[in-house]
């Protein structure tokens, strides 16, 4: 029992000691380095006035100009992708998208398969606390979720 | 009907009645700790399955020290007109309990570490705000993973050396089920630290491999749970030899001048031995048979009720411990 507990304590050491070496947490299907390589490919799903669709699929709204603001801070650019949201969240379980904007309910069933975001108040929503949005993310892509909820504390909840 | 209860079974002696409190105590602190285990666990719950693993776990594990307290209570009421054969048999239902309890936590390790694995689920890890900063919720996942592990690893120890004290399965099977605790707990560490390095299979695998460990130590407490029932042979606690009081026994009924060869069949029944005495002897007085009894419950503390069989009634042999 003592010799197993010693091991285990020592693999658990290990990684963390590990963890602390290089870039850490890091991404499953590196979310991070192809944003930053290829620019961020975000889905858009009609959500007024928060995800607004233009006539030329061009896409406005609170929303929007959150993630551009973000991409914008770490020299990203934006790909839209626009659709239905249901098609949208399939591709971002697999990790094809890197977030995905509008329709999300708050009882969403994909609540336990993809990640989410830290809630931000927006601009319409201001100042009730209740219209907070929040973004869906690839599950597994553990430093580019930190990377925008990092964000959005330091720069979105107190605007 | 006259229905004829059975006496009062043999009170244990103070060394083992004292062991068998220590145990009612650290049950009691398994309860407690292990509920604010849970309840921290339930807080820093994230995506991670393991995680969820050792919750389910955690909550498993208080199942056989719950067991072992009602059962310590209920034996304690002893002889009645319902349960004209005592309740000394209560730590042996408490036994199965644990047992079971044991091989769930096994089988549920198994079962969603394989479904994560086959399904490819990808764990969702986010991020936890703790004033200004931003920390991964991975962190807190395992600093939560690491202090569930203490209170198992320390009553697990102290359960196993009471249980040797009182030879009684059912606490044994309870510091086992501590073992799997904090090797879940262990082993979800890794895998969470493992996902941070961006392998989404880390935890599940590291769950996988222990799982195969708690799955044989269920079994083979299930197994010796429902060996009891049947009243096999009994066993030493570690179930790798027969219990050496069988044989003790025999020897100490062999050397009784007048006894012509013994043999014996005993069965567990909680913290006792109770069973028959066979001996070759024709004929048996009252005052052989009594004696016969006092020199078996001089033989060994857990030796309780025993009926003396003369050469007439002895069963066909083979046996065992023929002397």
């Amino acid at each position: 029992m003592l010799a197993t507990l010693i091991r285990l304590s020592a693999l658990a050491v290990l990684s963390l000691v590990c963890a602390g070496c290089a870039p850490y947490p890091r991404d499953t299907a590196e979310s991070s380095s192809r944003g930053a390589q290829y620019g961020m490919t975000v889905g858009a799903s009609a959500d007024p006035p928060h995800v607004v669709i233009g006539p030329d699929d061009k896409v406005s709204g609170s929303d929007a100009e959150i993630v551009e603001r973000f991409a914008r801070a770490h020299g990203f650019r934006v790909h839209w992708i626009v659709g239905g949201h249901d098609a949208l969240m399939a591709q971002l379980e697999e990790a094809r998208l890197h977030m995905v904007i509008g329709g999300h309910a708050k009882d969403s069933p994909w609540e336990p398969r993809v990640g989410w975001s830290k809630e931000v108040p927006t601009r319409e929503a201001r100042p009730s606390p209740l219209a907070l949005r929040r973004f869906a993310l690839p599950p597994g892509e553990n430093a580019w979720h930190l990377l925008l909820d990092r964000y959005l504390v330091a720069h979105e909840s107190a605007r | 009907m006259n229905v004829n209860r059975r006496p009062t079974p043999r009170a244990l002696p103070q060394e083992q009645q004292a062991a068998l409190h220590r145990a009612e105590r650290l049950c009691t602190w398994t309860l407690f700790w292990m509920s604010l285990v849970s309840v921290m666990m339930y807080l820093a719950l994230g995506g991670s399955q393991a995680m969820k693993t050792a919750l389910i776990e955690d909550l498993l594990s208080m199942l056989p020290a719950s067991a072992f307290l009602v059962a310590s209570w209920f034996r304690r009421k002893g002889v009645d007109a319902e349960y004209v054969n005592g309740r000394e048999r209560a730590f042996d239902v408490n036994f199965l309990i644990s047992a079971v309890a044991l091989t769930g936590v096994g089988l549920a390790l198994v079962f969603e570490s394989l479904h994560t694995l086959i399904s490819a689920t990808r764990p969702v890890v986010g991020s936890v705000r703790i004033g200004d900063a931003v920390i991964w919720q991975g962190w807190v996942m395992m600093a939560a993973l690491a202090a569930s592990a203490i209170p198992p690893i320390i009553l697990g120890r102290k359960k196993l050396a009471l249980a040797k004290a009182l030879s009684l399965k059912p606490l044994r099977t309870d510091a086992d089920v501590g073992r799997a605790d904090w090797l879940t707990a262990l082993a979800g560490i890794v895998g969470i630290a493992g996902i941070g390095f961006g392998f989404w299979w880390a935890d599940a695998v590291a769950a996988l491999v222990i799982s195969g460990s708690i799955l044989h130590d269920g079994a083979t407490n299930l197994r010796g749970a429902v060996r009891d029932l049947h009243d096999a042979k009994p066993l030493a606690l570690e179930r790798d030899s027969t219990d050496p009081a069988t044989s003790q026994l025999c020897d100490a009924i062999s050397r009784l001048p007048w006894v012509e060869g013994c043999s014996v069949r005993l069965h567990e029944e909680g913290v006792h031995l109770s069973g028959m005495v066979y001996l070759q002897n024709v004929d048996l007085t009252a005052a052989q048979v009594q004696e016969v009894r006092d020199v078996a419950r001089a033989s060994s503390w857990r030796i309780d009720e025993i009926d003396v069989s003369p050469a007439g009634d002895t069963p066909a042999l083979p046996s065992d411990h023929a002397q």
